[in-house]
């Protein structure tokens, strides 16, 4: 019980500390930021080395030599806080992640991200009239958004219309992004409104931080008058 | 000083605290206002609900607690409805905060309690490099991942006796807080129904994809959650968040108008500039 109060105290007071920036710019705003950095990069540390130890170094010291190639390539990316002139040290290893990285990348994309596509669009949408409509909108959007990045020739004439539709089918998808983003962003919001209600005792922090932004609220008025 | 003058110099945290206000009042007083399902949804639902007793799946938690306000609520209705369908549950995580993610989605889901570690249930816990670990994993799960989360060699757990590579799995629901694309590219084209748990930011990016046939369904946010949640009458955290979402986005759209309306008039007054 001891343990819940206390959680619930920690966790209502970090959330309007964090929330605090909507009133203003202050110390209890820096503690909850710098605390969520704080906590966030040590567990990742935390958890890389575990990943590296469990995985690599554990293994090599039990006996299996294999893994002396990936202990011995992620040695050499400390190269990188060597000098400059000696920093050369990391290049085999970069090397060996950027290409192998992009070759697997590269990979799927020609399935994934090219070749379906194009076999989507290319394919009859049916007889359903909603879903044809769909699929004709889908490629006028297609093709005038790509001439619209066809820098090569003057956006004049025939091509200057069919660039101006490109540009606002991309405008809508910009909205629609920016507005999937909001709902995004405020879910947060919800969320900790609904653990506030819900968890005992975390009106405490609530109530004491709207208390704290009525007083500071009087006293700057106060300061202000002659 | 005219309306328009008091509308054009409010201070903002008014509108802050309008918005505080408007976020408890739905939980403090629920108004269960209509939430439409909507195909993805519906294909997620339907993909899993499809599978036979015994089935494993798997589901991947690529977020820290950071995006967990969002993406968590998707991860426990489906495990909800995967534990309801009797399914195996094999959790890997592609980002360092997942495994905690998943411990917490596979305790909330019941399946700690109502099921057995390794036999019903297991956490691969993380796995480091990101699309290079998605493709290894796909191609073959044993090769990537030598112990579970807590350690425990793979050998001595039976439930991934069954698993080889992806295609082991029915149903695999990708987690993640970033982009879709990598997903794609490693998990789509093979027998595995593949479904994505985002967070709305990425709807317009997953339409593409469900477009083509390479999802069945996702998830859109909470509100991919509440709707999951109808579906399987679990109605939990996504369905009260829906009444919130909707009352704070009229509010916002009120503000929207209301700023546009006061632009316009005081460009009219200062001579149309």
């Amino acid at each position: 019980m001891a343990y819940e109060i206390f959680t619930a105290l920690i966790m209502g007071a970090l959330g309007v500390m964090a929330w605090s920036i909507m009133y203003k710019i202050n110390v209890g705003y820096r503690i909850a930021e710098d605390l969520t950095v704080g906590v966030m990069g040590g567990y990742v540390l935390y958890s890389i080395t575990d990943n590296t130890m469990s995985n690599f170094i554990t293994p090599l010291i039990k006996g299996d030599l294999m893994n002396i190639v990936p202990v011995f390539l992620g040695v050499l990316l400390w190269g990188q806080l060597l000098k400059p002139s000696s920093r050369w040290i990391a290049r085999p290893s970069l090397a060996f992640i950027t290409g192998i990285g992009a070759a697997i990348a590269l990979k799927g994309a020609v399935y994934g991200n090219i070749l379906v596509p194009i076999q989507a669009m290319s394919t009859p949408p049916g007889t359903d009239p909603w879903t044809v409509i769909n699929h004709v909108i889908a490629a006028i959007a297609t093709i005038t958004s790509m001439t619209y990045f066809f820098f090569t020739v003057q956006h004049k004439g025939a091509l200057k219309p069919v660039a101006s539709i490109g540009r606002i089918i991309m405008m809508v998808g910009f909205g629609s992004i920016a507005g999937s983003s909001v709902l995004s962003n405020t879910t947060f919001l919800y969320n900790r409104a609904q653990w506030f209600i819900k968890t005992p005792y975390a009106w405490i922090p609530l109530t004491l931080a709207g208390m704290a932004i009525i007083v500071d609220i009087v006293r700057t008025k106060s300061s202000k008058q002659p | 000083m005219s309306t328009l003058e008091k509308i054009d110099k409010l201070d903002r945290r008014y509108i802050f605290l309008g918005l505080l206000v408007l976020s408890f009042l739905p939980v403090l007083m629920p108004m269960g206002l209509p939430v439409p399902i909507g195909p993805a949804t519906t294909g997620s639902y339907e993909a899993l609900d499809a599978l036979n007793p015994g089935d494993i799946i798997c589901m991947t938690f690529d977020y820290a607690g950071g995006s967990a306000a969002e993406l968590y609520p998707q991860n426990v209705v489906i495990l909800k409805h995967a534990l309801k369908k009797d399914l195996r549950v094999v959790v890997v995580a592609f980002s360092v905060g997942g495994p905690e993610m998943g411990e917490m989605a596979l305790e909330e889901s019941g399946y700690k309690t109502a099921k057995a570690k390794g036999v019903d249930y297991v956490n691969l816990g993380f796995i480091s490099g990101f699309e290079t670990a998605m493709s290894s994993y796909a191609k073959d799960v044993h090769a990537i991942v030598s112990t579970d989360f807590f350690g425990t060699p793979l050998s001595q757990i039976p439930l991934m006796n069954e698993v080889r590579d992806i295609e082991s799995f029915k149903y695999l629901a990708f987690t993640t807080s970033t982009s879709q694309d990598h997903y794609i590219r490693q998990f789509t084209g093979k027998s595995t129904k593949i479904v994505g748990c985002i967070q709305s930011l990425y709807f317009s990016v997953m339409q593409v994809y469900m477009g083509t046939g390479q999802l069945v369904g996702f998830l859109n946010g909470l509100r991919g959650s509440a709707e999951y949640e109808i579906l399987t009458n679990e109605l939990g955290v996504g369905a009260i968040t829906m009444d919130q979402a909707s009352i704070t986005h009229l509010y916002g759209v009120g503000l929207l108008i209301i700023g546009n309306i006061a632009f316009f008039l005081k460009g009219r007054k200062s001579g149309g500039s």
